[in-house]
């Protein structure tokens, strides 16, 4: 978004969009009315900024959760295979049996 | 991670004043002295944190709404961890519970934050995002209530009855 200053002095409001992989420039106006679409189109951008802003914030917080219960489960795993196998039983086949000698 | 205040006691020695500051702020070659530490005063194991508790912490960080929202969110995992418990219960049965607990916790919040994206009309890679979120929490709570119900069934006190010199038959009471 930018405003171009023309030969004669004037400032003209323009957008530049991607169209089809080009970029193409919109002529919007000048005075009042390019002021009023400049502010507008300022909001837009802040809107979206700020939502990616919170997606960004919203995944880190994911990442941290899965992260914290990744550790707590890998180390109550170790603790359990030590628990168990103290108390005899092996894990064989996704099953947990108990030795015949115990 | 969230933030954690840590509470030091009076008669905390210099050295390991010392080793927590430079642990705190990941200094190289303080790891050894931060293990050694734990091994020699495992309070500290509590007062740093568990591993739990900063589960908890990072769950519980997702919640974006008022005090009463994280309240009853907290309400409600304490319901759930009483109703988890059992009487002789021993040290893993009670973190084998927790785990249980936070992953539920986790999952539940998981679930209403995928229907709220949703109901904004997110974007394709947002929705694959928040799904394949949801099915990993649901995965780690399948996980942690088996390995529960496991041990409370191979902790359940059992009887051997011996029929002859050869049969043995078990039965678990």
């Amino acid at each position: 978004m930018a405003w171009e200053q023309r030969e004669r002095g004037g400032l003209y409001y323009t957008r530049s969009r991607r169209r089809g992989g080009r970029v193409v420039r919109e002529y919007v106006g000048c005075g009042e009315a390019a002021r009023l679409a400049a502010t507008l189109d300022a909001e837009k951008r802040a809107a979206r900024a700020a939502d990616r802003a919170q997606r960004v914030q919203e995944r880190t917080e994911v990442f941290a959760v899965e992260a914290a219960l990744d550790a707590l489960g890998e180390s109550l795993n170790r603790a359990l295979v030590l628990a168990l196998g103290a108390e005899g039983y092996h894990h064989h086949r996704g099953q947990w049996r108990r030795s015949r000698t115990t | 991670m969230t933030a954690r205040t840590l509470t030091v006691p009076a008669g905390t020695s210099k050295e390991d004043w010392e080793t927590l500051f430079a642990a705190s702020k990941n200094v190289e070659g303080t790891r050894e002295q931060m293990r050694s530490l734990l091994i020699r005063d495992p309070g500290w194991i509590e007062r740093i944190g568990t591993l739990a508790a900063t589960a908890e912490e990072a769950i519980f960080g997702t919640i974006k709404g008022t005090f009463l929202v994280e309240e009853a969110w907290r309400a409600d995992a304490s319901f759930i961890r009483a109703s988890l418990a059992m009487p002789g219960d021993g040290a893993l049965e009670r973190l084998l519970a927790e785990r249980v607990v936070l992953s539920w916790l986790a999952l539940a919040l998981a679930e209403i934050k995928r229907a709220d994206r949703w109901q904004g009309g997110g974007s394709a890679e947002e929705a694959v995002f928040w799904d394949r979120h949801v099915s990993r929490l649901s995965t780690d709570f399948l996980h942690a209530s088996k390995a529960l119900a496991t041990v409370r069934r191979l902790r359940v006190p059992s009887v051997q009855i011996n029929f002859g010199e050869q049969q043995v038959n078990q039965v678990r009471l």
